[in-house]
């Protein structure tokens, strides 16, 4: 049952390997715009996670990040005509200064106080939006974004997949190398005992928010993504289900780890697409499951069953 | 002038039912450590039962708060028992996500039992209003003041004066300690839980008839105790109690001399002062010296 490294870094490339052949196998818009939008949402899962599964804090205000960098990139382009290769990155830096600030503003008394802010923030840019008429068109939307367009080719749905594909790709490392650098072990330290922690120099406040910079910057990006490759943005990005998807996304699919808040955001982009047909009760589902999973699934899905496999791959050892 | 003693009154008026909520919440961030984020969807349920039982099935208003008031404290102790009893030994995170699980959960139920449009109940009294100078009172609204009033004595006497609100107030002070002199810790927990929920309920129902319902009122709902609590000191009742009156001027003079679309968004700028320039709440001197009755 042993594989040499190399065996084992070649198994691992296989999932991406997949992933990038998708387009050529599916030719179906439906299908792909669902991907793209599990996409959106793995950017979204996986940048919350860096919160809530990395340093244990909980940010509900996960929504209004991905809306101002929407609104950010969307008003760029409809205002000014600037187009997504600088509309995103504004959308990122402006997202990364205000986790900057409110970071800043409400890590020095911790928990709670994090939690009301960030769930106020999402309140807050719902109202500002609906009524500053004449800058966002208030709950009527931003109407003709410009799609995406690279030297001169306009993108098609196979285009916006690879261009979120790398997106999700990129983060993933990201967050892979965070949780394996002197930054991840400091997050951990902290998450589980952080005066110990700052006994041994880890400045915590700084690193919750560097942490929560990192976070609201990638929501900004994929809030960039979003209003360019819908091309219609509405005050709606702001409401709190959003985020309450994405923190169910997380703790289903098991926080602190890599995959899974991907698998999360997955199954959750692919549920209600089956699940149309009961759409009214989808909230009220997403409420028990995430009840539920609290109650009995703690870790959530990936590490769940890492341990299963994990065990019988001890079992096995055992026999062998 | 008159304008603004008219904005002044009306403040007041709402402010006391955001007292109760805030009463609510800070009782249960107090004694248990976690912030209630279901607490918006108690007080819905609160506008709805006293919907369903007195506009709906016409039963006597009084007889209606009542046995809402009770409804929503077994629905409180309920929920503790079954979904925050075996998160004691968890990070409070856990206990704040079931909360938040659970206020999706109310909400959508709601917006399936009772549908998505707002609905209004009746006034409590006949309408009239007679004015002193030139501010204008309504019989209704000094009803729903007086009756905010009468539970936050009630509540206070409640904590300050009988056998529960004392194991209340030493749970508060040192939660082992108390456990080891005999104090129910897990019956604290379920009593002040199910209690705060049903203060919340109060607040709706005092409202109810003031504005219309609907499922979804909840969310502002919770994120004005949250206001309230902050301004007040987290744990801190006689706080709260301020807190809501301050947030009820605020948001009525805000809404009358800035912006009235901006009416909700005055309490963020409360929360977000406060926790700038004085974390530990406006009434607080140095520490906090536990549950003021």
């Amino acid at each position: 049952m042993k594989m040499n490294k190399t065996t084992t870094k070649l198994l691992q490339t296989i999932p991406v390997l997949i992933l990038l052949a998708v387009p050529v196998v599916v030719t179906n818009n439906y299908v792909l715009n669902v991907l793209i939008m599990a996409g959106i949402w793995t950017l979204l899962a996986s940048s919350l996670n860096i919160m809530i599964g990395l340093v244990g804090q909980l940010s509900m205000g996960h929504a209004a990040f991905y809306g101002i960098g929407a609104y950010i990139s969307g008003l760029l382009s409809v205002r000014l005509g600037i187009p997504i290769w600088l509309g995103m990155p504004a959308a990122g830096l402006a997202t990364t200064f205000l986790g900057y600030l409110i970071g800043k503003l409400t890590f020095r008394v911790r928990g709670s106080a994090f939690v009301l802010v960030t769930l106020g923030l999402g309140e807050v840019m719902r109202l500002v939006t609906n009524n500053w008429m004449s800058l966002t068109n208030g709950p009527l939307g931003l109407q003709g974004i410009s799609p995406v367009k690279l030297f001169g080719v306009n993108f098609t749905y196979k285009h916006y997949y690879y261009f979120i594909l790398l997106l999700v790709l990129l983060v993933s490392y990201i967050i892979w190398r965070i949780k394996n650098s002197r930054f991840g072990r400091a997050f951990i330290a902290m998450n589980e005992n952080e005066p110990l922690a700052n006994a041994v120099a880890i400045h915590s406040e700084r690193f919750l928010v560097l942490a929560f910079m990192i976070s609201t910057c990638i929501a900004g990006i994929a809030g960039s993504f979003y209003a360019h490759y819908v091309t219609f943005i509405s005050p709606d990005l702001f409401l709190l289900s959003n985020t309450v998807t994405i923190v169910v996304m997380v703790i289903v699919g098991g926080k602190g780890t890599v995959l899974g808040p991907i698998v999360g955001a997955i199954i959750f982009t692919l549920l209600p697409e089956w699940l149309r047909a009961i759409d009214n009760y989808r909230m009220l589902i997403y409420g028990l499951i995430l009840m539920f999973s609290i109650l009995f699934m703690k870790r959530g899905i990936v590490p769940s069953f890492a341990r299963i496999i994990k065990k019988k791959r001890g079992a096995l050892h055992e026999y062998s | 002038m008159t304008v603004f003693f008219q904005y002044l009154v009306n403040g007041i008026v709402i402010g006391g039912t955001y007292s109760l909520i805030g009463m609510g919440m800070t009782l249960i961030f107090g004694i248990m450590r976690i912030v209630n984020f279901a607490h918006g969807e108690f007080y819905m349920l609160g506008a709805y039962f006293l919907y369903t039982l007195w506009a709906i099935l016409g039963l006597n208003p009084v007889l209606s708060m009542l046995f809402t008031f009770v409804l929503i404290l077994f629905l409180g102790i309920g929920f503790e028992q079954l979904f925050l009893r075996p998160l004691r030994k968890e990070s409070s995170t856990s206990s704040m996500l079931m909360t938040i699980g659970f206020s999706i959960v109310l909400q959508n139920a709601a917006l399936l039992i009772w549908g998505g449009a707002t609905q209004t109940v009746p006034t409590l009294v006949d309408l009239k209003t007679f004015s002193i100078g030139d501010v204008v009172f309504s019989t209704d609204r000094i009803l729903v003041f007086l009756i905010s009033l009468t539970i936050i004595i009630f509540t206070s006497l409640f904590i300050g004066r009988t056998k529960t609100g004392r194991s209340m107030r030493a749970t508060f002070q040192d939660m082992e300690a108390a456990e080891v002199v005999g104090v129910n810790i897990e019956r604290v927990y379920s009593i002040t839980f199910g209690f705060g929920a049903a203060l919340a309920a109060a607040g709706g129902f005092l409202l109810a008839p003031l504005f219309v319902i609907s499922p979804t009122m909840g969310a502002l709902a919770t994120s004005k105790a949250f206001a309230v609590v902050t301004a007040g000191g987290l744990g801190n009742v006689r706080g709260a109690i301020l807190g809501g009156l301050l947030l009820g001027v605020v948001e009525s003079l805000g809404a009358g001399y800035i912006a009235s679309g901006y009416k909700d968004a005055f309490g963020y700028l409360i929360i977000i002062l406060v926790i700038l320039f004085k974390p530990e709440g406006l009434m607080s001197r140095k520490r906090k010296k536990g549950v003021h009755a």
